[in-house]
């Protein structure tokens, strides 16, 4: 064959491969429900399609109580179904944000799912910033009898731990730390993660401390970094005052379930839920109104920075 | 010292230098009385093939209770002759006998020939023994010689109580254990397996595929027993012996008691997955025994129709810990108990998740306050009430998220001395106070916290909690450690905790 024939080939059957490759791709990143995946479809199935989606194109949103803040960035209930999420945070010293953000989350989480959360984490994460602390768990309403807690002496140890919990049907959760980046977590890892959360049913988090821009092939993956918790001191006011909710700015730099978005959020202690900061507007425009696909999937093309 | 020394003339006890004048070409090696302990460890282990009840016997003896395993190496002369004919091929220079009382066995064994004293004739292969037979003190066998009693049938003959009132009791006692009169009970190194099942090849195997096939097999062996018995599995012990002698051992522990050979087949294959070097298979292993060391009552579940998927789950989640604590270690699964102390420090413990009770970890309640956890109604009904602003307030977060353990020493600087830090530097970098709440006092408990204890003494200060804010928003909570000028003259500030 030489290449002149060779490249009539391609050009007769360009549009039908590529719409082939892309539901491949589509298929081995798990963006596309198993049953459809090797199926022929027309050329629009290319477009983004959401996961739990297989009956008809009906997207089901069930809303998590207390993270009603973050739905306008969701199409479907993507916590509550298997899923890798990632949060991060670049310097070591924001565990407390990272850790703000994962826990209000998987503490609204757990009062919607059953079971318990196995809790990984590696030497690192212990050394610089120390165990979940039981009695502040309990005060962001998550019950620490809900915990098992790992310690894994290498990144292999935790991923393996991770993915066993993923398969387990008796858990609610599996929450991840690692600190720093490491050779074995790598795409391939999240991949795997990803995959085993996804066929589980079991939402998994991977919290990473002291880096930002690793490869991944979670869910979503959220940036957080501490926020001031209250306004700017008034020039009447002492500086010892007192401090105010808890608050972080919370970075969405990947979704694949919704768009990105960038937003601060406070946890509101006596609700329980995450909410919009008291003394300044939301970041994020539509709250409380949930647009249809057509409009969401034009957002996200549109990068979906709407401030 | 062994026989060539002995044809030799020589005798323990003897000064070196004479022996080295009469004999000069004795080789002499310096004692060393910790590597011949470790020595007769592992000869005691690799004779735990032919018995589970094996004792250390002094510095240089092993006891073996063959009670009811002689007729699986065909009888107790066979069996005798094998162990020491192996022992011997090892290049060991062993003796031994089998009698019925330990005491005979090893007076025998030291002073006589190899031979298997039937029951009953105890007396007459003793008494033509000298009288150190008796496993007596150096002093009593000398002062009965000083009187012209040398062998044991010189005394057995005797009334007992002169004996006893001259040389002590302890000299009849062990007559009369030696002549199976008075109970001998040997303490064996380990305590029994409740269920054991073993192999024996005669062609040693040594691929990791054989030694799983043979552990499922013998795994099935214990699991029938165990099921007779009503009863599961609370730690298991696989038992390779090597060809060259060296015993493996490998302990898994499970969280609830099980009864199911693939499940303990895969428990082993986590270990060996986790560290290969736990199997060095040598020249391969010619005996394979799998022990139940620990087991527990385990009726067989009642099978409902509505609650079987709670059941399912829960058998799930012990798996899952039981795989993890397979491979990881046990102590590195845990579960969160809480503890009633005062020090923020003390008030949980990470407990081994196989061996906490489900009961013992009620957080909820413990806190003051019921804090509305879980689906209650009540709780519910109070967050669609609760004015967040409001309520918020009334119960503070006055605990941080992470503890950080142990807390770290941070150099503070606060405006008065009892007041609240102003800057302060935590691993290099110095932050800014914006905000800060406290202090929240913390002080020992009474029966600790003397006021003349010295200050190095940690728990006997009182603590000042601060919970502050930098500027950019990150929260710590940070404590003074000793009360200005009346417990220290120069507090030092600590980092125990982040917040959210």
């Amino acid at each position: 064959m030489d290449r002149s024939d060779n490249g009539r080939d391609e050009e007769t059957c360009k549009p039908d491969r590529i719409t082939e490759l892309r539901r491949r791709i589509a298929g081995l990143e798990g963006r596309l429900p198993l049953d459809t995946q090797l199926g022929p479809a027309p050329a629009s199935a290319a477009s983004w399609q959401g996961p739990g989606n297989s009956q008809g194109g009906t997207s089901s949103f069930t809303p998590v109580p207390g993270l009603e803040q973050l739905d306008p960035l969701f199409r479907t209930s993507a916590f509550l179904e298997g899923g890798l999420h990632e949060v991060v945070t670049p310097q070591s010293r924001d565990a407390g944000a990272l850790s703000g953000v994962a826990i209000s989350v998987i503490a609204s989480l757990l009062k919607a799912r059953d079971g318990l959360v196995l809790w990984v984490m590696d030497q690192g994460v212990l050394r610089e910033a120390g165990m979940p602390y039981p009695p502040g768990l309990l005060r962001f309403g998550m019950d620490p009898a809900r915990v098992v807690c790992v310690t894994a002496r290498r990144t292999e140890d935790l991923l393996w731990a991770m993915e066993e919990g993923a398969q387990c049907s008796a858990l609610a959760a599996v929450v991840g730390e690692v600190r720093g980046a490491s050779k074995a977590l790598d795409l391939t890892a999240t991949r795997r993660l990803m995959l085993r959360a996804r066929i589980g049913g079991t939402p998994v988090f991977l919290l990473r401390h002291g880096t930002e821009f690793e490869p991944t092939a979670a869910m979503t993956r959220w940036k957080a970094a501490p926020h001031a918790s209250a306004p700017p001191l008034l020039s009447g006011q002492r500086p010892h005052d007192g401090l105010g909710r808890a608050a972080w700015t919370v970075n969405l730099t990947r979704n694949r379930d919704g768009r990105e978005g960038h937003l601060i959020v406070e946890w509101s202690h006596a609700a329980r839920k995450l909410a919009a900061p008291a003394y300044s507007l939301p970041m994020v425009s539509g709250t409380g109104l949930r647009p249809g696909p057509e409009v969401l999937a034009s957002g996200r093309t549109a990068s979906g920075k709407t401030s | 010292m062994n026989g060539t020394g002995k044809a030799f003339g020589l005798k323990a006890g003897e000064p070196l230098a004479d022996a080295r004048a009469r004999v000069p070409h004795l080789l002499v090696e310096e004692a060393a009385p910790e590597l011949e302990a470790a020595l007769l460890g592992f000869i005691a282990d690799w004779c735990d093939r032919y018995t589970p009840l094996v004792a250390l016997d002094g510095s240089d003896g092993l006891l073996l209770d063959v009670t009811g395993c002689a007729h699986l190496f065909g009888g107790e002369k066979a069996l005798l002759a094998d162990v020491l004919e192996r022992l011997e091929k090892q290049g060991f220079c062993v003796s031994g006998a089998v009698a019925g009382t330990p005491g005979a066995a090893w007076a025998v064994a030291r002073f006589g020939t190899r031979e298997v004293i039937e029951p009953g004739n105890e007396f007459a292969a003793l008494a033509p023994l000298p009288l150190a037979g008796l496993r007596i003190a150096r002093e009593t066998v000398q002062a009965l010689e000083h009187v012209g009693l040398t062998t044991i049938a010189d005394i057995a003959g005797r009334p007992r109580a002169p004996l006893a009132s001259r040389y002590g009791p302890e000299l009849v006692k062990l007559l009369d254990q030696a002549l199976g009169q008075q109970g001998d009970p040997i303490s064996p190194r380990f305590a029994t397996p409740v269920v054991m099942a073993e192999r024996r090849f005669f062609d040693p195997i040594g691929l990791v595929e054989d030694i799983k096939a043979v552990t499922l097999s013998l795994g099935r062996q214990i699991c029938e027993a165990l099921g007779r018995r009503v009863e599961g599995g609370r730690a298991f012990e696989l038992a390779l012996f090597r060809v060259d002698g060296a015993v493996q051992k490998i302990v898994v522990g499970t969280s609830k008691p099980l009864r199911d050979a693939k499940r303990i087949l895969a428990l082993f294959a986590e270990k060996l997955k986790a560290d290969e070097s736990v199997l060095d298979a040598g020249f391969g292993y010619d005996l394979v025994r799998l022990a139940v060391l620990e087991a527990q009552a385990d009726a067989p579940d009642q099978l409902s129709l509505v609650g079987r998927g709670r059941s399912e789950a829960e058998a799930d989640l012990a798996g899952l810990i039981d795989r993890l604590g397979a491979r990881l270690g046990i102590e590195r699964v845990g579960r969160l108990l809480p503890v009633d102390r005062h020090l923020p420090e003390s008030q949980f413990a990470v407990v081994p998740a196989a061996t906490v009770r489900e009961e013992a970890l009620s957080w909820v309640g413990l806190s003051g306050p019921d804090l509305g956890l879980g689906f209650s109604e009540h709780a519910s009904a109070e967050c669609d009430r609760a004015e967040p602003d409001g309520a918020w307030q009334e119960l503070p977060v006055d605990r941080p998220l992470r503890l950080i353990e142990p807390a770290e020493p941070v150099e503070a600087v606060a405006m008065v001395p009892e007041g609240p830090p102003l800057r302060f530097r935590w691993r290099r970098v110095l932050y800014k106070v914006v905000r800060s709440e406290g202090p929240e006092r913390i002080a020992p408990p009474w029966w600790i916290g003397a006021s003349d204890a010295p200050p190095e003494h940690r728990d006997g200060v009182t603590r000042d909690y601060f919970r502050i804010e930098d500027e950019d928003g990150r929260r710590f909570w940070l404590y003074r450690e000793g009360l200005y000028q009346r417990e220290t003259g120069a507090p030092r500030w600590y980092l125990q905790g982040v917040f959210a």
